[in-house]
């Protein structure tokens, strides 16, 4: 079953034309039950995406689906969405027992075991108000919330916020437990692909607003590799291929990330020209797939 | 399972706990604006004097507690509308309609609230007034209330308080649309008044003149329903805040 | 001009009220707001149910009847009065809202009678001459009806006071007067209603327009029929 369906889809801010485009032309399809990384540098537009998805802004252009329906403002998306972000506020008078409470008038799968024993585990104290809570403790609370809701499509942006590490990998942990008892179709953004990859089942890479990448994790590991060597032999191998990245060394070394589509045999008979092969770690891979060609050497090459 | 719709009326409904759970603060700054309503005074001390003789005649009406229930409805209508609360308000499950049945939910609670706390604030004004004053000065004619003049002043009250209270949200939500209406509202009221104070003057007669109490409450209903409804239908496109 | 007012008055309520924390009291709890409202109500119900139990003697009892509060104060009844029913002593009420508020008697001395009354319009001074009395003068103060809100307050109203030595009969004005009056008044808005006029007197009037009466002030003088009187500057009427 589809969850999320995307053709083409359009963020423009700003009435005039010309102003900044947010999303432009992103198409996916999202299934169910599955916890997606959307992945991208800030300012790609994944918060802008996640909004659109949960319903609160408006597409300027393309098709947006979810649940079979268009998602802004609408009731019954809504009541299947969850968005839990860093700015997720609430009321002054409310505790944090409170908000648990509502919460769970509000979804009917809210389990209040749960989100009580999270409480305690990472000693948030429930008789405080949201709004005295530290900058981690909130992303915590608001992730409990999360977790604890079991909505059918729960959106999580950059939950992990302000949280210290050991919370983060517990967080991480919890939910994942939790996604095994209850699937449902998570959404996690993050522009640290290596803290969530052990997570995802799919990975959503998107850069500037346009999608790089859609494919499983298992395949992004498998995506690209890297070539080290001569740099007359390491060009001849990756002769008409897109060059991901590429680095110079001295003595007439190069490095270059390319797509991996090469038959073994003719790495075999690279290697014995001196091009090694390496690995690419999948952060590195979207680092390289979302930054400018040359990185942060070019800045200064040119002085 | 992905179709089934979701029951409007029934969000709102929670909706509408949450948010009247969650304004509660404001019941008590109402309580505090009629503390201060009731310690104020009363009003137009009208004096004479003649040779060495000086008369002053103070009146103590539900008047100023009306205005500042009125002012009081008109924050909670802002704040309601505001941006600032919009992101509370769409974290858990809410559309535009919902969101709105919700806050005029909670705005006709406070507006009930607010009505007959003002009208009951009759009795309380009495008692300060009674153990405030010298012997013979306050006047018997008035100061005890019949169940009668009551039930006309809660009605009165209510109706012309609605009337507020139904404005105060269309205001809150032009607002919200945009800023420029906190210049601009006030603005055009003044260049209306100026360049056809007949019409202004008129949309006045047309409630505080009306001598039947049950053809007003007619007038005050249907204006408010336009008033609420208009509200609903402007902003019902409106993307969140936050 | 008053648009121009409302105007900028309209424009600083909707930016300030917003921001006004008096109404939005923070609390760590909703339900102590809830709490704290229910038991705000139950006061205000209270108070008004237990009104009836205030004791009514310490209220001023409206005590002017209709035909008294047109009848204007004229100072050809204060003739009447003066001529027909020679003042007496002590405080008295007379008809169609007359108050006698003081009545002395003064031994004459000599042949001629100095007065000395402050010309300042404040006073009507009425002599009257007498065959009846010998040696002796009569004056009397009279206050026609001052009225406010209902409430007749003539008789509360300090005579001036008078005084004969050597011949010279000299008035000082009373002394300075404040009163002050609190009307509760029903609820305002009710008024516009048809329902609203009740029929009983105060009401129809409408507390929002309200009108004092201050009434006249008289001094009469009975004095034995052969006294000269030297009027100095005062303005005197003789009868």
């Amino acid at each position: 079953m589809i969850v999320v369906e995307a053709k083409k889809l359009g963020k423009n801010y700003g009435r005039v034309k010309g102003g900044v485009q947010a999303i432009r032309g992103l198409s996916f399809i999202m299934e169910e039950n599955k916890i997606i990384g959307l992945i991208g540098r800030n300012g790609a537009g994944k918060t802008t995406l996640l909004k659109m998805i949960a319903g609160y802004l408006r597409p300027t252009g393309g098709m947006l689906r979810v649940f079979e329906r268009e998602p802004f403002n609408d009731l019954t998306v809504s009541a299947k969405t969850l968005f839990v972000d860093d700015s997720m506020t609430f009321p002054l008078s409310f505790t944090l027992a409170d908000i648990l409470r509502e919460a769970a008038r509000f979804f009917p799968g809210f389990d209040a075991k749960l989100a009580e024993a999270l409480a305690e585990y990472f000693s948030l104290n429930l008789k405080k108000s949201h709004h005295h809570l530290s900058k981690g403790t909130k992303s915590t609370f608001n992730a409990i919330i999360g977790i604890a809701s079991h909505c059918p499509l729960t959106l999580f942006d950059e939950p992990t916020s302000g949280m210290d590490s050991s919370v983060r990998k517990d967080f991480y942990r919890a939910l994942l437990k939790d996604y095994i008892q209850h699937p449902r179709t998570i959404i996690l953004s993050s522009h640290l692909l290596s803290e969530v990859e052990e997570l995802l089942e799919d990975i959503l890479l998107i850069h500037a607003g346009a999608e790089c990448l859609h494919l499983p994790v298992a395949d992004l590991k498998e995506y690209a590799i890297g070539l080290r060597g001569p740099a007359r032999n390491v060009g001849e191998l990756a002769q008409g291929r897109e060059i991901l990245h590429r680095e110079e060394f001295g003595q007439g070394n190069i490095y270059l990330v390319v797509k991996k589509n090469f038959s073994p045999e003719r790495l075999e008979e690279a290697r014995t020209r001196g091009v090694e092969t390496v690995p690419i770690a999948t952060d590195d891979l979207c680092n390289y797939l979302t930054g400018s060609k040359g990185g942060i050497d070019d800045v200064f090459r040119r002085n | 399972m992905f179709s089934a719709e979701t029951d409007l009326w029934a969000v709102a409904a929670k909706q509408y706990l949450y948010k009247l759970k969650s304004h509660s603060g404001f019941a008590l700054g109402f309580v505090a604006t009629q503390i201060i309503a009731l310690f104020s005074g009363g009003i137009g001390g009208f004096s004479s004097s003649g040779s060495n003789v000086m008369v002053t005649v103070t009146r103590y009406t539900s008047a100023v507690p009306f205005i500042y229930t009125s002012i009081w409805i008109f924050v909670l209508a802002l704040t309601l509308t505001g941006r600032s609360d919009e992101k509370k308000d769409f974290s858990l499950v809410a559309n535009r309609t919902s969101n709105h049945l919700a806050n005029i939910g909670v705005l006709l609670s406070a507006w009930l609230y607010g009505g007959v706390g003002t009208t009951l604030l009759m009795g309380l004004q009495r008692w300060y007034l009674y153990f405030s004053s010298e012997q013979g000065e306050v006047i018997a004619n008035g100061f005890y209330l019949t169940g009668r003049s009551l039930a006309l002043a809660l009605a009165a009250i209510l109706l012309y308080l609605l009337l507020l209270t139904a404005a105060s949200y269309l205001i809150g939500v032009l607002i919200r649309i945009s800023y420029l209406f906190t210049v601009l509202l006030p603005a055009v009221l003044f260049a209306w008044a100026r360049l056809n104070g007949n019409a202004l003057q008129r949309i006045g007669t047309f409630f505080l003149r009306e001598p039947s109490l049950s053809l007003f409450a007619l007038k005050v209903l249907t204006a408010a329903l336009v008033l609420f409804g208009f509200s609903v239908l402007i902003s019902s496109r409106l993307e969140v805040n936050g | 001009m008053v648009s121009l007012i409302l105007l900028v008055l309209i424009i600083f309520l909707v930016l300030l009220s917003a921001k006004a924390a008096i109404f939005r009291v923070k609390l760590t709890s909703w339900k102590t707001g809830a709490v704290l409202a229910g038991v705000y109500l139950v006061i205000l119900l209270l108070s008004v149910l237990f009104l009836p139990l205030l004791p009514s003697g310490k209220l001023a009892e409206p005590a002017v009847h209709s035909a008294q509060l047109t009848s204007s104060p004229d100072p050809k009844v204060l003739f009447r009065l003066a001529a027909e029913e020679s003042p007496g002593l002590g405080t008295k009420a007379y008809p169609a809202g007359i108050y006698q508020n003081s009545g002395q008697e003064f031994t004459l001395e000599g042949a001629t009678l100095h007065l000395k009354i402050p010309n300042n319009g404040n006073y009507i001074v009425l002599v009257e001459k007498s065959d009846k009395l010998a040696g002796k003068i009569k004056a009397a103060t009279f206050v026609s009806t001052y009225e406010s809100a209902g409430i007749d307050f003539t008789a509360r109203i300090a005579p001036p006071f008078i005084s004969l030595q050597n011949n010279t009969l000299t008035v000082e004005p009373g002394l300075p007067q404040r009163f002050t009056f609190k009307v509760a008044e029903n609820s305002p808005f009710g008024s516009q209603f048809k329902g609203g006029k009740t029929g009983r007197a105060m009401e129809e009037l409408g507390y929002s327009n309200f009108s004092s009466t201050m009434g006249w002030q008289a001094i009469c003088l009975v004095v034995p029929k052969d006294l000269k009187i030297d009027k100095g500057n005062s303005f005197v009427i003789v009868q």
